[in-house]
C-alpha cells in the first residue's frame, strides 16, 4: 500500500462529531435571519430614504412600463421589488390574481420600536414570484387586522403559527373559517392600538406587515357587539357570517375568536345598546337566519368572552 | 432531486433545499476543515461559518453545478485563514479523534503521516485532499483552487515529491 492510500484511510476515519448536524442547521438559520434583514434593508429602507419625487417617478415607471420593471429586475439587488401599500380607509389591497398558492410560512420579528410579521407565499414547492390578491383590514374591539388571500389553496403556516409570547405588540394570530376553497384568512390581534404598514415584495413573494404603537390613538369607547354564541372552528360559524354578510347586508360582519379559542360571528358593533337592539329586531324578522344572537358590551382592548 | 435543482430552489430562498444540500456534503466539509486544522472545535467552527457564508452568498453562484466545488473552496479558504491566524501546534490529545478504526497503523505511524502532511504547503495539501481523499479530478481541483490546471499539476508533483521524501522512512 502506498503512503497516500494509508493517508486516505486516516482521512476517511476522521470522526464526525455529533454536533455537526445541529451546527450546520444553526448556521443556516443564522443565514436566513441575515438574508431577511438584508432584503429589508436593501429594498424597503433605501426606498424610504430616497426623495419622494424620485420614488414617485420610479413607482410610476415600474407600474406602467413592463419593460422598465424587467430592466429593474436585471439590476443587482433589483430582483426584489418592494411596494409600500396605502390604506384607503381601513383597507389595503395588494398582490395579483393568481391561483394555487400556499401561505407557507409566517414569521415575526421584534425591533426596538416596531414589530414585523412576514407572510411567505409558495407556488407548489417553490416560493411564488408575486403574492396572490390580498386584502388587509384594520379592525377594533379588539385591535386587530384581518388578512384575506385569494387564489390560495393551502395554508401550511396555520399548522405552525409563530410564537408571539415575547412580542410587545402582537397578541395573537388565528385562522378563520373561510367558506371558499380558493381563499384563506387569518386575524392578527394586538395588545395596543397600532399603526399598520403593509409592503409587498416580489421574488420571492412576501407580504410584510409592520406595526408600531399608535401613541396618538384616540381612546376608544366600549361598543355593543351583536353576535352569535361561541362555536368551534367549523362550517356553522362560517355559514352564520356568510348569511349576515351576503343576505342581511351586514357589511361589517366578521368572525372573531373568543378568550376560550372558540369562534363567533359578529353582525356589527354599535355605540349604544338601543342601536344594537334595533338591529337585532330586524334580524329576527328574517326567517332564514336561525342563529341565536346576543348583545355583548365590549371594552376596546379586551378579547371577547365566550357565550354558550 | 439533483444538486442543480436543489441549488436553484435554495437560491430562491428555500432553506429546506439548502439543508438537503448540506446534508449531502457536511461530513466531507468537516473532514477537509479538520485536515487543515487538526482540531475538532476549530473544524466545526469553520464548517459552520462556511455554511453561513454559502447561504448568504448563494445568489452570487452563477452555475449551480459548481455548488460543491464552490462550497469546498469557501471551507478551504476559511480553514487556511484560521490556521494562519493561530498557528497551532498539533497536540497529541487531538489524535484520538482520528485513530478510531485505523488499527493497521500504530499511533506512531499515524503521527508520522500527519507530520508528512504538515510538511506540505497549503496548496499542495489542498491538491492531496481533493484529488486523493475526495477523489476529484484535476479539473475540479483547479476550479476549487481557482488556478489553471497546469498550476495544479505543479502543486501535485511538488506534493508527491515532498510526501515521498517524508514517507520513505515510514512506509515506502
Amino acid at each position: 500500500m502506498s503512503g497516500i492510500e494509508e493517508m486516505k484511510t486516516i482521512y476517511d476515519d476522521i470522526t464526525i462529531p455529533k454536533e455537526l448536524d445541529s451546527m450546520v442547521k444553526n448556521a443556516i438559520k443564522r443565514g436566513r435571519i441575515t438574508m431577511k434583514n438584508k432584503k429589508r434593508n436593501s429594498g424597503y429602507f433605501k426606498i424610504f430614504g430616497s426623495i419622494a419625487a424620485a420614488l414617485l417617478i420610479f413607482a410610476f415607471a415600474l407600474n406602467t412600463s413592463p419593460a422598465f420593471a424587467n430592466s429593474v429586475k436585471q439590476l443587482p439587488g433589483g430582483d426584489t421589488i418592494v411596494r409600500l401599500l396605502t390604506f384607503v380607509g381601513d383597507t389595503a389591497v395588494g398582490g395579483e390574481i393568481t391561483d394555487g398558492q400556499d401561505i407557507k410560512d409566517i414569521g415575526v420579528e421584534k425591533q426596538e420600536d416596531y414589530e414585523t410579521l412576514t407572510v411567505e407565499l409558495y407556488q407548489g414547492m417553490e416560493a411564488a414570484a408575486i403574492a396572490g390578491h390580498f386584502t388587509i383590514t384594520h379592525k377594533t374591539h379588539p385591535h386587530s387586522i384581518e388578512v384575506g388571500l385569494a387564489g390560495v389553496r393551502a395554508f401550511s403556516a396555520a399548522e405552525d403559527f409563530p410564537d408571539l409570547s415575547d412580542m410587545k405588540l402582537f397578541d395573537n394570530i388565528y385562522r378563520l373559517v373561510t367558506l371558499d376553497d380558493s381563499a384563506h384568512r387569518f386575524v392578527v390581534t394586538f395588545k395596543k392600538p397600532v399603526v399598520v404598514e403593509v409592503s409587498e415584495q416580489e421574488n420571492p413573494a412576501r407580504m410584510i406587515i409592520t406595526v408600531r404603537e399608535d401613541k396618538d390613538a384616540e381612546p376608544l369607547v366600549p361598543m355593543y357587539s351583536l353576535r352569535t354564541v361561541s362555536m368551534p372552528f367549523g362550517e356553522s360559524v362560517g355559514v352564520a357570517e356568510n348569511i349576515l354578510k351576503f343576505e342581511l347586508g351586514s357589511a361589517n360582519a366578521r368572525l372573531v375568536q373568543d378568550a376560550t379559542d372558540l369562534y363567533f360571528a359578529e353582525e356589527g358593533l354599535y355605540p349604544t345598546l338601543a342601536e344594537a337592539e334595533a338591529r337585532l329586531a330586524e334580524l329576527k324578522q328574517y326567517e332564514h337566519f336561525t342563529f341565536e344572537m346576543h348583545i355583548e358590551k365590549r371594552e376596546p382592548g379586551t378579547v371577547p368572552g365566550s357565550i354558550e | 432531486m439533483d444538486t442543480r435543482e436543489l441549488v436553484h430552489k435554495a437560491q430562491k430562498g428555500d432553506a429546506s433545499a439548502f439543508e438537503e444540500l448540506m446534508k449531502a456534503c457536511q461530513e466531507k466539509l468537516y473532514r477537509i476543515a479538520y485536515s487543515y486544522l487538526k482540531n475538532r472545535d476549530d473544524a466545526l467552527d469553520i464548517v459552520s461559518e462556511s455554511v453561513y457564508r454559502a447561504y448568504v452568498n448563494l445568489r452570487t453562484l452563477k452555475n449551480p453545478e459548481y455548488f460543491n466545488t464552490w462550497i469546498i473552496r469557501i471551507v478551504i479558504n476559511q480553514a487556511i485563514n484560521l490556521k494562519n491566524k493561530n498557528q497551532k501546534v498539533i497536540l497529541t490529545e487531538d489524535m484520538h479523534f482520528i485513530t478510531g478504526k485505523v488499527d493497521r497503523l500504530t499511533t506512531d505511524e499515524i503521527m508520522d503521516l500527519h507530520a508528512a502532511m504538515d510538511m506540505l504547503d497549503d496548496n499542495q495539501k489542498a491538491v492531496i485532499i481533493l484529488k486523493y481523499f475526495e477523489d476529484l479530478t484535476i479539473t475540479q481541483v483547479a476550479e476549487i483552487m481557482n488556478r489553471p490546471v497546469g498550476t495544479v499539476k505543479t502543486y501535485l508533483h511538488g506534493a508527491l515529491k515532498n510526501l515521498r521524501l517524508e514517507l520513505k522512512e515510514v512506509l515506502l
